[in-house]
């Protein structure tokens, strides 16, 4: 269980999130999708939940330890893995070297980097490791990305790099996994495709999703649960059906009364 | 026109004066020209390793470690230290240095180098992740001036700690050891006879460690977290790379090569107040010319300001400091961003 326990935090005269409490996680896993407008304080929460912010107040808790204070790189190594609103993949690698390279940070406490994982780095050739290759035999079929497997991540359309940054966090293995806008500059047509084929695999590998949509179609079609967020408060939480039900909630995220 | 015919004739006969046409026609006496380019090459590859890590550094942690260069002289005065005790005290009783060619101690001695060198180089290693973690590291956050003027702080400590340990004295390694080095025949070989085989002993020994530093950013597990971490910090925090640990890790590989380098350097020469300093502002030069935070840049950098200083030496050795200098305001003029971009390529 991931919960967030009265987080507030203020930028100068700003608060952008004001004593949200919310829960995420299930034994098998849920889809979450945050809604609301923009400034409602989305972002900041994930952020402050895997610790690329300190809240002012509140704390954070992941599976009853108190994670407040612990730094994001190490959230990592416990199971909360996050995405970026902009797609973030090392641009000059290909696909299966990016996922490679995660791979090979994966839920080690040092990052990859502590005394005895250097002194292995320095002669073992990354690339000589069955399972590791398995692995991303596997996440490339998932993701959908077998037909470009060995392309440099920079040249491949808006869609794929995404799936590839998100099939990075996937090869995280987490347990939680927080996305930031994971259709943000992707293509109308692509849309659909990213998110189905991330609620695919996070509901075959049991991973609790929260993900900050802005399409409510998407919402509808693919939440267990809606947390919906406003000016730094949370507004409601509840089915999907509450996007229909909940006239104020339309009115705050069409920005008109139908 | 007819002052611009004046002021060439001028400049002509200015050039005349100083001896550089001459200097120039010396130069390209073939044996003369090849001495100087591999005496050229020869530093270069030392500034390789002393620019590798002053780049590499800037690149990832972006700061620019103005204590870069002592880290280099601290290797040769170590190195001094170390391979008198192995030379000396060390081997004494088994190997003296022999009065003629003997291949079995003359090799003997090149693998003591070697060794005196890897052990130089291991003792600055913690230096360095001390000078990180205890001193770089509060600062980060702030303005690069106080990183300037800490490191710039570091290097006279280190300086002056040198002096104090070492005294104002060139230290350097018993004459017996180079000349049993010497004795085995490298360039004489190919019909060469001015470059002495402790030249090639460098050489050699600092290519390998130049490749093993491409091979072990582009190949092994290790490099590839650091580079993940250059193209993009924030992504590998996300990753679960800790920043704490690469940039403690760059630190220490950056004072490793510079103190081998000094190490290499010491071999052939002595280990001397303000080679330190030199130091820091050629790999500077390097650094600028071959784009900053490139690996590959530092390279070609360090090859063109070794070989065109070692060709100063004969041509003009008034504007031996100058000429560097000269071709990195010629590169920033032409194309600021340095031969080559900024780091995260594919080695």
């Amino acid at each position: 269980m991931l919960e967030a326990d009265g987080l507030k935090k203020s930028f100068g005269n700003i608060v952008a999130t004001d004593d949200v409490s919310v829960q995420f996680g299930k034994e098998d896993g849920e889809m979450v999708f945050i809604v609301g407008p923009n400034g409602a304080g989305k972002s900041t929460l994930v952020n402050l939940l895997t610790g690329l912010l300190e809240p002012d107040e509140g704390a954070v808790t992941l599976d009853g330890q108190d994670i407040t204070t612990m730094r994001a790189d190490q959230r990592v190594h416990e199971g909360l893995v996050r995405s970026f609103q902009v797609v973030k993949v090392f641009e000059e690698m290909t696909v299966r070297e990016n996922i490679r390279t995660a791979l090979l940070i994966k839920r080690k406490k040092t990052g990859g980097l502590g005394p005895r994982a250097i002194w292995e780095g320095l002669f073992s050739l990354d690339d000589e490791h069955e399972a590791i290759e398995r692995t991303i035999d596997d996440l490339v079929e998932q993701f959908r990305l077998d037909d470009v497997e060995e392309a440099i991540a920079e040249e491949l359309p808006h869609g794929d790099r995404k799936l590839l940054d998100v099939a990075m966090s996937f090869a995280l293995d987490p347990n939680y996994l927080l996305l930031d806008e994971p259709t943000s500059g992707v293509s109308a047509q692509e849309t659909d495709y990213v998110i189905e084929t991330i609620v695919e695999v996070s509901e075959s590998q049991n991973v609790t999703t929260v993900t900050i949509e802005h399409d409510m179609d998407l919402v509808k079609n693919h939440a267990d649960r809606v947390i919906a967020l406003h000016q730094g408060s949370v507004h409601g939480e509840g089915p999907p059906t509450m996007l229909e039900t909940d006239q104020e909630l339309r009115r705050l995220l069409l920005g008109v009364e139908e | 026109m007819v002052t611009s015919s004046i002021a060439l004739l001028e400049a002509n006969s200015v050039l005349l004066q100083s001896g550089i046409i001459e200097g120039l026609q010396n130069l390209l006496q073939p044996d003369t020209f090849i001495v100087q380019t591999i005496n050229g090459i020869r530093f270069g590859f030392i500034l390789f390793l002393i620019a590798a890590g002053l780049t590499v550094i800037l690149g990832i942690l972006d700061v620019l470690n103005l204590a870069h260069g002592e880290l280099y002289a601290l290797g040769a005065y170590v190195a001094a230290s170390v391979g008198g005790f192995l030379v000396g005290e060390g081997t004494a009783a088994i190997m003296a240095p022999p009065s003629s060619f003997d291949p079995v101690t003359s090799f003997a001695f090149v693998g003591v180098l070697i060794l005196a060198a890897l052990i130089s180089a291991l003792i600055l290693v913690p230096i360095g992740v001390v000078m990180e973690t205890v001193f770089i590291r509060p600062i980060y956050e702030r303005d690069q001036v106080y990183q300037l003027v800490l490191t710039f702080a570091l290097l006279l400590i280190i300086a002056n700690m040198i002096e104090f340990i070492w005294g104002s004295n060139p230290q350097k390694l018993d004459l017996s050891t180079k000349t049993a080095v010497n004795d085995i025949p490298t360039f004489e070989l190919l019909g060469l006879s001015g470059v002495p085989s402790i030249v090639t002993l460098i050489m050699v020994v600092s290519l390998v460690v130049g490749v093993g530093l491409f091979y072990f950013f582009s190949k092994t597990k290790t490099g590839r977290i650091i580079r993940a971490t250059a193209i993009d910090r924030e992504m590998a925090t996300a990753l679960g790379v800790s920043p704490d640990r690469t940039f403690t890790l760059v630190f220490a590989l950056g004072a490793f090569l510079a103190g081998f380098g000094g190490a290499m350097e010491l071999v052939r020469t002595a280990a001397n107040p303000g080679m330190g300093e030199s130091a820091l502002v050629l790999s500077f030069v390097v650094i600028v010319v071959g784009g900053l935070g490139s690996l590959r840049g530092a390279v070609v950098g360090a090859l063109v300001i070794g070989v065109l200083q070692n060709w100063m030496t004969v041509v003009e050795p008034s504007l031996e400091s100058a000429a560097p200098f000269a071709v990195m305001v010629i590169v920033l003029l032409v194309k600021p961003e340095g031969l080559f971009g900024t780091w995260g390529e594919r080695t």
